[in-house]
């Protein structure tokens, strides 16, 4: 009975809170953006320092933080990231292996002081906690409920809980300056350093994310603080970051921000002065090697940091990053920041690539790849599109990273295959060519057990490696299922809607659900039931697996009544005759997975007559009959190829009429290749 | 000039030798029908009556062909795994034919019997095989040192992908060199254990070797000469597939017959090749 009392509580003060916080962040002065997108509920100023010898970056901090909640915060949870790669007992190192060997290619965050601006010191309610409760390994290995290292200290390091002496009040803002020394990995992971090359990201004490009853759906009052799991991504609040930036003078920069100004020192080093407004994450990169190439789009600013041998290959990343502001802004929302940084690492530091840091991401290719490969084109799409869901709507990539993994992966498949063309998004080469979404749905119904987990649940308990096929591919498959039942107008518009409604606001699961029902609901009534909570308890919260199959397509000729009739001598003896052309017909249906879906199935009779039957889908079987004067040719479940969830399409239908020419055309293929490998195993005899 | 002869004589030499080629040929026909069988029948028994696999024949359609192979996974599965034994078949088939092809072109106007061929195959058999493996070790100890060093900067930091690309591509190219240079070195093995008729393989192989090397200028002269030849080939076939869309019966047997028509052709220059290194050879022995 409390909790709703407490939410209601929180629905009505919201406004006013609301509006507080708009004033708090207007007092931060508009320089990129014309306004504030978010309620920048944090802001960071740093004073940083990049040493490339030591490969530190040290200096101090300056973090604002209002509290957007009507609860009494008497403590604050900070990220440290870095900590992952402090040593072998992280449960980041714990849930992989560990791949570091040398002292210097581990990385930590150390806080070197903490205190408010009004000079009290925190560093005596500064501890590290393991909100997840448990290493893989570790749960193993000791019975311990909260692991600890021999001398008492916790193992995994990245989660510092900070107890304030006084709470900060609802609506209240708390200043906290940390000086702090962040020493980068080797570049293995996401971040660090290769030789000279320096790709920084997660490097500061980050500040976790408070939530509130009221600020999505399902939210409880609390820090939504997690471990750095191995395959985890993350969770902030959209903030201002303006950083001061020493580094040497000889270092290309690329950052997530704009510059504000630049100063050179005059002792090898350059001073400068980064601005990012309203981004969840703030990332970074220095080299010597970069060649910067910029252009524009609209309104958007594109920056490309390339490798020298990379460089032929700009136009296609620049195209692809275009391709992906455009298609986007038409069909969900406008990309609100006038810059876009785009980074390609070295070889050496490819554990950087393939990420994203709202307005910076990295790209991933390989010298010498045919055009016909799509890898660049596909990463910079990918990992540009998360400044929507990641960036923008800033889902909890912790908890629920379908919104965020899955949901950009669906809109990847859409616009690589609308821009490089259907069936030939991903792969485009004379002999093969596979779209994105085929890519998405081949890679789900190709795993070994495409039942092996739901994709509700925290991003570190999908076992056997199976985060990426789940979130990724499956999300992707039944979100472009959905997007043909419901047509991909009213696709368009749930997505506008959920951007127009959540931009900036983090939502849920259940907040998405509640746009879909209303917009389809909107759009097509009841033609998908009450609402589509069923779709999602079957393809996000459950690991049913969809299987129609054509059993059998059968007609025999009807005859007419036969037999012996009447009683004693009235009876009567009547010849079996068929009736003229007239058959009944059988199509056997059945359902062979667990999921139900609404099924149209396509008749078609040796007449040419077509007729489309509709199936709940809902029996384990069920047969159609028909009686008509001619035969059914053939029958089709899902002729639209609709339900990409469906595990086999093969068995989708049965056809009386065989058709040997596929196998004609495979066979003599294969035959040529079995001629073809005798005479090049001919070259070694 | 011996060179050039050997070029010019090596197109009556094939034209004269469409008996043997088709022998060939038939025989490599007969195993590849032999394992195509089984495998059509699987398909046919998999795809035949559903509507899906219809999609594979307009142009490649991967849902169609992803779902198929997963669907009969197992039993395609099962096939694959006990393809190593034919390999071995087709590398001792092709060591087999040596015999009777030297045999050929080292009497080319006299008359082809299937009797004479058979013979001359099987009785040099064993010391072609002998050959064969010896040259396949050489051909594994130099992609080693070929591939090594490449490998090795792979794992060095500041290697790009450019750099490794660009190396294993001169790796490639120089393996190639070597390969040709080998088969060289092999084909001219097999000519000296054939006239000489002994069993002394490590021997003929030193002997062909330096006799390669001595004539390396003029041996690449007529190869490169030779392999324009199927180079062009392999383009029309390339153009032809890669414009025709097989979707009827009669396009696929009309592929069928292309590419029966290619590997015959494929075959007889084979023979082209052995017969060019052949009177090369001779040429030589009549000028010392």
């Amino acid at each position: 009975m409390k909790k709703p009392s407490n939410l209601s509580k929180a629905r009505a003060m919201l406004p006013f809170f609301l509006i507080l916080l708009f004033v708090v962040s207007s007092t931060n002065a508009q320089v990129i953006l014309e306004k504030a997108l978010s309620d920048r509920t944090t802001s960071y100023k740093m004073d940083v320092e990049l040493d490339t010898d030591a490969k530190t970056v040290s200096g101090d901090l300056i973090l604002t933080w209002t509290n957007p909640s009507l609860d009494t915060v008497s403590d604050l949870q900070f990220h440290m990231y870095l900590n992952a790669f402090k040593n072998s007992k992280s449960t980041m190192f714990n849930e992989g292996s560990v791949f570091h060997r040398d002292e210097d290619d581990f990385g930590f965050v150390d806080v070197n002081s903490i205190h408010t601006l009004d000079g009290k010191d925190l560093s005596a309610g500064v501890s590290f906690i393991m909100p997840d409760q448990k290493n893989h390994f570790q749960e193993l290995r000791l019975s311990e409920e909260v692991p600890t290292m021999p001398d008492g200290s916790i193992q995994d390091e990245t989660v510092m809980r900070v107890v304030l002496d006084e709470g900060v009040l609802p609506g209240e803002s708390i200043q906290v300056k940390i000086s702090f020394t962040s020493k980068l990995p080797d570049l293995k992971k996401r971040t660090g350093f290769s030789q000279n090359y320096f790709f920084v990201a997660q490097w500061f004490p980050k500040l976790a994310v408070y939530e509130y009853p009221g600020m999505k759906s399902g939210a409880e009052s609390g820090w939504n603080c997690h471990q750095f799991h191995r395959s985890s991504e993350f969770y902030a609040n959209h903030s201002l970051y303006e950083i001061d930036l020493t580094l040497p003078d000889d270092y290309i920069l690329g950052s997530g921000g704009m510059v504000m100004a630049e100063e050179n020192l005059g002792n090898g080093k350059k001073k400068v002065s980064l601005r990012a407004e309203d981004i969840v994450d703030f990332a970074w990169t220095a080299s010597k090697d970069y060649v910067v190439v910029e252009d524009q789009w609209k309104h958007v600013k594109i920056r490309a940091l390339f490798q020298a041998e990379h460089l032929y290959q700009a136009e296609r990343h620049i195209n692809a990053l275009k391709e992906a502001l455009a298609y986007l802004d038409e069909h969900v929302g406008r990309y609100p920041w006038p810059h876009a940084t785009l980074i390609d690492p070295p070889t050496s530091g490819q554990a950087a690539g393939g990420m994203e840091y709202t307005t910076l991401f990295t790209a991933g290719t390989a010298y010498g790849l045919p055009k016909g490969l799509r890898m660049p084109e596909l990463v910079t799409i990918h990992e540009f599109g998360h400044a929507y869901f990641m960036g923008i709507l800033a889902t909890n990539e912790f908890d629920e990273p379908w919104m965020d993994e899955g949901m950009n992966t669906y809109w990847e498949t859409r616009i690589m295959d609308h821009v490089y063309g259907d069936k030939h998004g991903v792969i485009d080469l004379p002999f093969i060519h596979i779209g994105d979404k085929e890519f998405a749905r081949f890679t789900y119904v190709g795993m070994n057990n495409p039942k092996i987990a739901d994709a509700y649940r925290p991003s570190w308990e999908f076992p056997h490696g199976s985060y990426g096929s789940v979130i990724y591919q499956k999300t992707a498959t039944w979100l472009n299922t959905l997007e043909r039942m419901i047509s991909t107008e009213t696709m368009d518009e749930v997505f506008k809607t959920y951007f127009k409604r959540w931009a900036f606001k983090h939502p849920g699961t259940q907040d998405f659900i509640d746009v879909v029902n209303e917009v389809v609901t909107e759009h097509h009534g009841d033609r998908f039931g009450e609402n589509l909570d069923w779709y999602f308890d079957t393809f996000l919260k459950d690991d049913k697996t969809v299987d129609y199959k054509v059993i059998s397509v059968s007609s025999r000729r009807v005859y007419q009544d036969a037999g012996i009739f009447g009683k004693a001598d009235s009876k009567l003896f009547i010849e079996q005759e068929s009736e003229e052309d007239l058959y009944r017909s059988t199509v056997a249906l059945e359902r062979l997975g667990e999921a139900i879906v609404p099924v149209d199935i396509l008749i078609h009779f040796e007449d040419g007559t077509e007729i489309i039957e509709y199936w709940n889908g809902k029996d384990r079987a069920k047969d159609l009959i028909y009686e008509r004067s001619s035969r059914v040719e053939w029958a089709c479940i899902d002729p639209e190829m609709k339900i990409l969830m469906d595990t086999n399409l093969l068995n989708n239908s049965v056809t009386t009429k065989a058709n040997k020419k596929p196998a004609l055309k495979y066979g003599s293929k294969f035959m040529f290749l079995i001629q073809n490998l005798m005479q090049l195993i001919s070259i070694f005899s | 000039m011996k060179a050039l002869k050997s070029y010019i004589y090596s197109f009556s030499l094939s034209w004269n030798s469409k008996k043997i080629s088709s022998i060939i040929y038939l025989a490599y026909f007969c195993i590849a029908l032999l394992l195509t069988i089984p495998f059509y029948k699987l398909f046919v028994s998999i795809s035949e009556h559903s509507l899906l696999p219809a999609n594979l024949l307009q142009d490649f359609d991967a849902t169609a062909f992803g779902d198929l192979i997963r669907d009969s996974g197992k039993a395609f599965q099962v096939y694959f795994k006990g393809f190593l034994p034919w390999v071995i078949v087709f590398w001792l088939m092709g060591t087999l034919f040596y015999g009777g092809i030297i045999a050929w072109i080292s009497n080319p106007n006299g008359t082809l019997r299937f009797r004479l061929f058979l013979d001359k195959c099987t009785q040099y058999f064993w010391r072609f095989v002998r050959l064969a493996f010896y040259m396949l070790v050489i051909q594994a100890i130099v992609a080693l040192l070929i591939y090594v060093l490449p490998v090795i900067m792979i794992g060095k930091e500041g290697v790009t992908d450019q750099y490794i690309v660009r190396t294993i591509s001169i790796g490639i190219l120089i393996h190639l060199v070597f390969l040709i240079t080998i088969r060289l070195i092999a084909d001219f093995a097999r000519f000296g254990l054939y006239q000489k008729n002994h069993h002394k393989v490590l021997k003929e192989i030193w002997i062909s070797a330096k006799y390669v090397f001595r004539h390396l200028g003029s041996l690449w002269m007529i190869y490169m000469m030779w392999v324009i030849m199927p180079m062009v080939l392999v383009v029309i076939f390339y153009i032809l597939r890669t414009t025709m869309t097989i979707d009827t019966t009669v396009l696929i047997v009309g592929l069928f017959v292309l590419q029966q028509i290619f590997i015959w052709l494929k075959i007889s220059l084979r023979i082209q090749k052995q017969g060019m290194y052949y009177k090369y050879y001779i040429l030589c022995q009549v000028e010392d």
